[in-house]
């Protein structure tokens, strides 16, 4: 989709066009979906984020300004409503990791397959980091996005972005060695 | 070292080939020679080559899904209260309290600090109550006192009427054992009173009564006409009875009245 086109598309839903509404739902639905993923780590959770963020988009995109290009504006709401979402289930996802940890023992693990292995123990280091260093991290690594939108939308410095990426990456390597000794 | 820490910031940029031509060499050129970068940069891209294993969530859901997301974000809009997962108030209440720190914090100051204000207000209605019980005893106090000044007033004028009418028989030694027990005890009333918070005029007038009084008591029960008609005398050149029977009807409207007590009763 043309930027002009999707500026046509943003005027129609100010003017309360319901048809405009839906295309920029359905044009942007999964890159939502998939950054409130990697924030919560839950499809349902991840589903009524997404859902709730195009609702917020709904009702504030009068005041859409057009400083930003829309998507960016878009994702930072769908990262600031993950992180509350994070922020009230957090009890719930420790809970969750302790029955975790504590399948690890058991010898399961073994049987399952390596890709999978490392996918949940890049998930369990990646949402131990600390709340900025884990958003750049799944804008930019996990949702694909350009350090300079992942700064836009995080409204920081490209630099601060590499710096966080940086640092929340090695961090990761530090957790990745340590679980990796826990299952061997 | 210098060197080192501007080489280490960089790099991120690459391993993501996002460093200029001159950039790149340099970071090779270090790489070559130091370990810790060349640690660094194994770890980093260990861990950004694993991020491809992480799977796409959006593909994990059906196309039906996918068709009807839409229409589940044009329904909540419609109707707000629509909504996929909806935490009941206990659990909304639970991440209140248990969750966010700074409310918990911001609530459990407001707590100690009405707790604080609270008893504070207690003491200070405590410590205004207190000195209105003493008033109140205070009151209750001057009331006794006036009371036996009005009495020991009434008493004395008695006394000193009766010493005024007394007759004696011409020599006869007058018989004055009754009266001497009375002046007696006036005394010991006149001393104890007159260490109680009284006002100066009645204790003045106290004084002078005593100190006849105690002439009087020590009169020996042989005594002579002359001896008696000296405390008499004195009764009457101090104008005492004129003095006591006005300090008895000003202290007898003081009790009708219950005004406090004025310096200025006395006539």
């Amino acid at each position: 989709m043309k930027a002009a086109d999707e500026q046509q598309l943003i005027l129609r839903v100010r003017e309360g066009d319901h048809e405009a509404f839906r295309l920029l739902v359905e044009r942007y639905m999964k890159y939502a979906y998939n950054i409130a993923y990697g924030f919560v780590g839950d499809h349902d959770d991840a589903e009524d984020v997404a859902q709730e963020s195009f609702v917020k988009v709904y009702e504030a995109i009068k005041s859409f300004r057009g400083d930003s290009a829309f998507n960016t504006w878009l994702y930072r709401i769908v990262t600031n409503l993950s992180l509350n979402r994070v922020r009230q289930k957090k009890i719930s996802i420790t809970n969750m990791s302790i029955i975790e940890n504590s399948a690890t023992h058991t010898g399961d693990f073994f049987k399952v397959h390596q890709a999978e292995e490392t996918r949940e123990i890049i998930e369990k280091a990646l949402h131990e980091l600390p709340t900025l260093q884990r958003a750049v991290v799944i804008l930019r690594h996990i949702n694909g996005l350009s350090t300079r939108q992942v700064g836009e939308i995080l409204r920081c410095s490209e630099g601060t972005v590499k710096t966080h990426l940086h640092r929340g990456i090695l961090k990761m390597r530090t957790k990745v060695d340590f679980l990796k000794d826990e299952v061997v | 070292m210098i060197r080192h820490k501007k080489i280490q910031i960089q790099l991120y940029d690459y391993l993501q080939n996002a460093l200029s031509g001159d950039d790149k060499i340099i970071v090779e050129d270090h790489l070559r020679s130091c370990e810790i970068c060349k640690r660094t940069v194994v770890g980093l891209k260990d861990v950004i080559e694993k991020f491809q294993c992480l799977t796409n969530p959006a593909e994990e859901r059906s196309t039906e899904y996918w068709n009807n997301f839409a229409l589940t974000v044009e329904r909540r809009i419609l109707n707000p209260q629509n909504k996929s997962i909806s935490p009941n108030l206990i659990d909304q209440l639970y991440s209140l309290f248990v969750l966010n720190k700074k409310t918990t914090i911001a609530l459990s100051t407001a707590m100690v600090l009405m707790l604080v204000i609270g008893l504070w207000y207690m003491n200070k209605e405590q410590l205004l109550k207190v000195p209105q019980q003493q008033a109140s005893v205070q009151n209750q106090d001057t009331a006794l006192v006036e009371k036996r000044i009005g009495n020991y007033f009434r008493r004395s004028k008695t006394l000193l009427v009766g010493l005024a009418n007394l007759e004696l028989e011409h020599g006869r030694s007058p018989d004055l054992n009754t009266e001497q027990s009375v002046s007696r005890e006036l005394i010991d009333e006149s001393r104890d009173l007159r260490q109680q918070p009284i006002d100066i005029r009645s204790a003045e007038l106290m004084r002078d009564m005593e100190n006849v009084l105690v002439t009087f008591s020590k009169i020996p029960p042989q005594t002579t006409q002359i001896e008696f008609d000296n405390i008499r005398r004195r009764i009457y050149r101090d104008n005492l009875l004129f003095k006591i029977r006005m300090a008895e009807s000003a202290y007898d409207e003081e009790s009708q009245s219950r005004q406090p007590i004025q310096n200025n009763r006395m006539p």
